[in-house]
């Protein structure tokens, strides 16, 4: 098979979808923490906790759905924390949000060897194993992708997200708080309950990302977040925090992953520079938050009378 | 009948501070009562406690006769007190009709927004105070005028039974003030207790029914004016103040000489679009002007802060961008003040060099120079062992207009940006001598004020500014409606479809 055929295939676009879910749950778990005016960098955190969190629950369980639960429980919980942390503590969400990265990366790898006695990864789990689409080809796993319950559940909170944000109440109170939490104040929003909801709304989204994530590998490996989370917030800067332009940037990012796989056994040096994509992107996500706030700056300060 | 509003003994501090000590004030239906003082005499404050955005140390707030709970924004708004900061409380991304609603949203099921009763709640709004917002419009396309209509607007659609704004023209023209309270007294008549924070006398005199007078946290004095005799207006001076107010400056001929500062067609980003002007030697030139016309981003050209984008700034006997003019920044505490530094440093900050020889400070003659410039700010030798912090707003502004008037000898350009914002009056007036001694002395001097009063008072001639270009040059006994107009800018902007104030 000639390289291009086998990257535009539907054996990749399939690849696509599957790596763009957890890509979209943690940029979309990212938007609502944004868009309240809590910055997260703990998207990978809360992702690779919430996927341990399910993994152990399924196993506990055998249920499958009990194990998304558990994830975004845990999820929420990691975003319940960074919130209180941030807006009651006053503790800077940088800081918050490298220790609950830290502590995840952490405490995973001791919940495994607790739990499980390994050091890398949890025994396998079923996941969502679809048994009516069988079949091998490109085609076939692209339909099993699309009905995948938590591909299902990705874009219904992509459509739930815009409309949320853009046409309810919590929506506008959302927006308000990211935007001027003191204007919100004084018009009478109460500005701590909708961050702690927003941010553990977004810690809950973020957690199904990890779910997902391991669902995918059929266990969970220490580290397995591997930077995505740090790509979905570039991709949550990069589409200006808004819901739609982020799943599509994920979706970007997740294409990037797809042809990477196709491509590696042709190209050996794609596959170290694949790697490199979470670091480069986190530094892009920097300078972006960077310079937007130079923008702000001088925007409220340029911001001509009349 | 109890007032509509009162307050009852309402006490705050800050730090060691007594911001508000123990002040009871009524406010009734129909009248448009002001309150009036210096700045950081605890006007804000109190009525900041009124509307619940700040919690009051001791008192208690009525509304008809009953206790709001303390430090309760929200509840304050529910029971009919609505308030206009001055800062706007105003989301910039979202839209007018947004922000209108904000916390009081009308929805449909699953907390969906009812855009539509929305629109006829705002627009029942807007139709009594007689204007008209695009409601569809982001908040940061607005301007001033309309930002602060649109909160009156959100004010009324809380149903406010009284309505309070701090210093609410500071940022409009002096037409735009005429609107304003056109539109308070409108809110008056149909039966609101309308309060207006405010350290403007003329104001005061045209448009207050009662005015009270607070000085350093105290309730002075309270009186009913009537229309505004010019007695009553000269007993609320003596009030403010506590004492007799100094002399008004004599405005002298002076007689410009060479060109010393010019200015060539400067442009930075959308702040500066080319401004020309010169000042001579001698000359005191004002630069008026809303705040945000550009006024920020010309003091940084001219300080050689920020290079501009285009156009050049030449100074006769300076050469170009530092060192060319002394400046006094508009915010001292950010850029003309060390605050946790000694007073004695501050005084001679960025001089160092002057009183170093081969690389040891000389403190004898660095203590002498303070001194000196200490004596001429008026401030006590004991002063000079405080750190800055520690002395008030009006006595920072001496240090550093001492230290630039002194210290900026050599430079041949004096620019003055906001020289007496948040100054009492006899600062004030000092500050003002300082200006005039400069240019007598043969500086050139720009001042930049958002007070045409000051203005007046000390140019010889005033550029006023407006939207990056220089929109008229006026001279200084002008009447207000030029400036007025000139301050609008030739070209009228695109929002102004949107405010159109009703007679």
């Amino acid at each position: 098979m000639s390289l291009l055929s086998a990257v535009f295939s539907a054996t990749t676009l399939a690849q696509t979808v599957r790596m763009a879910v957890p890509y979209a749950c943690a940029g979309l778990g990212g938007v609502w923490c944004e868009r309240s005016g809590v910055a997260n960098i703990a998207l990978e955190g809360m992702m690779l906790a919430a996927g341990l969190g399910g993994v152990v629950a399924h196993l506990a369980t055998g249920s499958a759905w009990l194990g998304v639960v558990a994830g975004l429980i845990v999820g929420a919980c990691l975003g319940a924390a960074h919130a209180l942390l941030v807006v009651r503590g006053r503790v800077d969400a940088i800081v918050s949000g490298l220790a609950i990265n830290l502590i995840a990366a952490g405490g995973t790898r001791f919940a495994l060897r607790a739990l499980y006695e390994s050091s890398s990864n949890s025994p396998p789990v079923d996941g969502f194993r679809n048994v009516f689409l069988g079949g091998a080809g490109g085609v076939a796993l692209l339909a099993r992708t699309i009905v995948d319950p938590l591909t299902i559940a990705t874009a219904t909170l992509a459509l739930g997200a815009v409309w949320t944000l853009g046409h309810t109440r919590f929506g506008l109170h959302v927006r308000a708080c990211g935007d001027d939490a003191d204007a919100a104040a004084s018009a009478g929003v109460a500005v701590e309950r909708v961050r702690l909801t927003a941010v553990s709304l977004g810690g809950a989204i973020c957690g199904l990302g990890g779910v997902a994530l391991a669902y995918d590998q059929h266990q969970f490996q220490s580290g397995m977040s591997g930077g995505r989370g740090f790509i979905a917030l570039a991709a949550v800067i990069l589409a200006g925090t808004r819901p739609g332009r982020t799943v599509a940037a994920c979706g970007a990012f997740a294409a990037l992953d797809a042809v990477q796989i196709v491509v590696q056994d042709q190209v050996r040096a794609a596959s170290a520079l694949a790697q490199m994509l979470p670091y480069a992107a986190t530094l892009f996500a920097m300078y972006a938050i960077g310079q937007r706030r130079i923008h702000a700056r001088r925007d409220a300060r340029a911001t001509t009378s009349l | 009948m109890p007032a509509i509003l009162s307050l009852d003994r309402l006490e705050k501090r800050y730090g060691a501070v007594r911001a508000v000590a123990g002040v009871s004030l009524e406010f009734d239906a129909g009248r448009v009562h002001a309150v009036v003082g210096e700045n950081g005499a605890g006007k804000s404050t109190l009525l900041r406690m009124a509307a619940g955005i700040v919690r009051p140390d001791a008192g208690a707030v009525r509304v008809l006769g009953t206790a709001l709970p303390p430090g309760n924004a929200r509840e304050a708004i529910r029971r009919g007190v609505g308030m206009v900061q001055q800062q706007f409380a105003l989301a910039a991304s979202l839209t007018a009709l947004q922000n209108a609603i904000l916390g009081a949203e009308p929805v449909r099921a699953l907390g969906a927004l009812d855009v539509r009763r929305a629109r006829e709640r705002a627009d029942a709004a807007a139709q009594e105070i007689g204007v008209a917002l695009d409601w569809d419009a982001r908040v940061e396309t607005m301007g001033v005028g309309d930002r602060q209509r649109l909160e009156i607007v959100r004010t009324l659609m809380r149903e406010a039974k009284v309505v309070i704004l701090d210093e609410p023209t500071a940022v409009l023209t002096p037409g735009e003030a005429d609107a304003l309270y056109a539109t308070l007294r409108r809110l008056a008549e149909a039966g609101r207790a309308v309060v207006v924070v405010t350290h403007r006398l003329d104001e005061v005199r045209r448009y207050a029914d009662v005015a009270s007078v607070i000085r350093r946290g105290v309730l002075v004095s309270t009186r009913t004016m009537h229309g505004g005799a010019e007695d009553s207006i000269a007993a609320i001076t003596r009030d403010i103040m506590g004492a007799e107010p100094p002399p008004q400056l004599e405005r002298a001929r002076r007689t410009p000489g060479e060109v010393r500062l010019a200015v060539r067609d400067l442009h930075s980003g959308r702040a500066l679009r080319g401004v020309r002007f010169e000042v001579r030697s001698g000359e005191i030139v004002g630069i008026a002007g809303v705040d945000g016309n550009g006024q920020h981003e010309l003091v940084r050209v001219l300080a050689g802060l920020d290079a501009p984008d285009a156009g050049e700034v030449h100074s006769v006997g300076g050469g170009g961008g530092i060192g060319c003019a002394a400046v006094v920044h508009e915010d001292r505490l950010a850029e003309g003040l060390v605050p946790s530094a000694l007073v004695r440093d501050n005084l001679v900050l960025g001089e160092l060099a002057r009183f170093t020889r081969f690389g040891i400070v000389d403190a004898a003659a660095l203590d002498r120079e303070a001194h000196v410039r200490a004596a001429r700010a008026q401030l006590s030798a004991a002063s000079l062992d405080l750190p800055a912090s520690a002395l008030s707003g009006g006595n920072q502004q001496r240090v550093v207009v001492a230290r630039v008037v002194c210290g900026g000898e050599r430079a041949p350009v004096l620019v003055l940006a906001q020289p007496t914002r948040g100054v009492d009056l006899i600062a004030a007036r000092a500050i003002h001598g300082e200006i005039v001694r400069a240019a007598e002395s043969g500086k050139a001097v720009l001042v930049l004020s958002a007070d045409l009063a000051e203005l007046r008072v000390l140019c010889d001639r005033i550029l006023v500014l407006a939207r990056g270009r220089i929109a008229a040059e006026l001279p200084p006994d002008a009447p207000d409606a030029r400036f007025g107009e000139a301050m609008l800018g030739a070209p009228r902007p695109v929002v102004e479809r949107s405010s159109e104030v009703a007679p």
